[in-house]
């Protein structure tokens, strides 16, 4: 269940998700963290070009603002035989396939209702449009920055993500979390 | 490429010094998933061999993409 779901079908009236064109308002996008502000002056153009990242920007239909915008590239867990010996796992899979959310944003003009969990809601749609199409993928993975929000991977958490690093924990900047699109 | 310029790849906008975000041209970087190991990776697996009892969300999830989408 994500957070507020109940209000996603009233938002659904309000917006549209465009993929990301230089031609909407991105200069009065203001999500309150400079470093994801930037992203999408100046880098954005870069990923979509490259495929690196697919872009989504969600646009409020009347006042034609950027609500937010989310980042999506494919990615897998990759399974380390050594460990896979060592944990005594036997399965013939190397690696698992993913979704991975690259950067997620919403205009701090916009945080009175779950934008940001309405995104989320998005790109598991997203997700079971890419298996539907034949392409195998199970997870939403994000790696939550806490550079700029402590409280990031609790957003996260609330929309049923789960840590994927509980035992080593080595890193400062970000949390690895993932959604299992099988469990909800 | 330019060695200031690397050392700040990593970096937020908001860290730098003034001087220095002239020669930041990108945003913080994609951070890589991690290689889980371990019972972190033990727990992977075991998620991974749970049953779906998620496909109705999903669904409903789709139908609302196409609702939504245009272009």
């Amino acid at each position: 269940m994500f957070y507020c779901e109940d209000e996603f079908e009233d938002i659904l009236q309000a917006v549209v998700l465009v993929p990301y064109s230089l031609g909407y308002k991105l200069r009065d996008f203001n999500c309150g963290i400079d470093d994801y502000n930037q992203f999408l002056i100046n880098d954005a153009q870069y990923y979509v070009e490259q495929n690196i990242s697919q872009i989504k920007l969600l646009i409020h239909k009347q006042s034609a603002d950027v609500i937010a915008y989310i980042a999506l590239s494919s990615d897998s867990f990759l399974l380390d035989k050594e460990e896979k010996i060592k944990e005594n796992i036997d399965i013939p899979i190397n690696s698992i396939p993913a979704l991975k959310i690259g950067k997620l944003a919403v205009n701090s003009r916009y945080k009175d209702r779950p934008y940001g969990s309405f995104m989320l809601w998005l790109a598991l749609g997203i997700l079971e449009q890419i298996n539907e199409t034949g392409v195998g993928c199970r997870f939403l993975v994000v790696d939550a920055d806490i550079t700029q929000n402590p409280k990031t991977p609790g957003f996260y958490k609330k929309n049923g993500f789960d840590y994927n690093e509980k035992e080593n924990k080595h890193r400062t900047r970000a949390i690895s979390m993932r959604y299992d699109v099988f469990q909800g | 490429m330019d060695k200031n310029m690397d050392k700040n790849m990593d970096k937020n906008m908001d860290e730098l010094l003034p001087d220095e975000r002239s020669v930041k041209l990108m945003a913080a970087p994609i951070t890589s998933t991690p290689v889980l190991k371990g019972k972190d990776l033990v727990n992977l697996i075991k998620d991974l061999n749970k049953p779906d009892k998620n496909k109705d969300r999903r669904q409903k999830a789709l139908k609302a993409l196409q609702i939504v989408t245009k272009g």
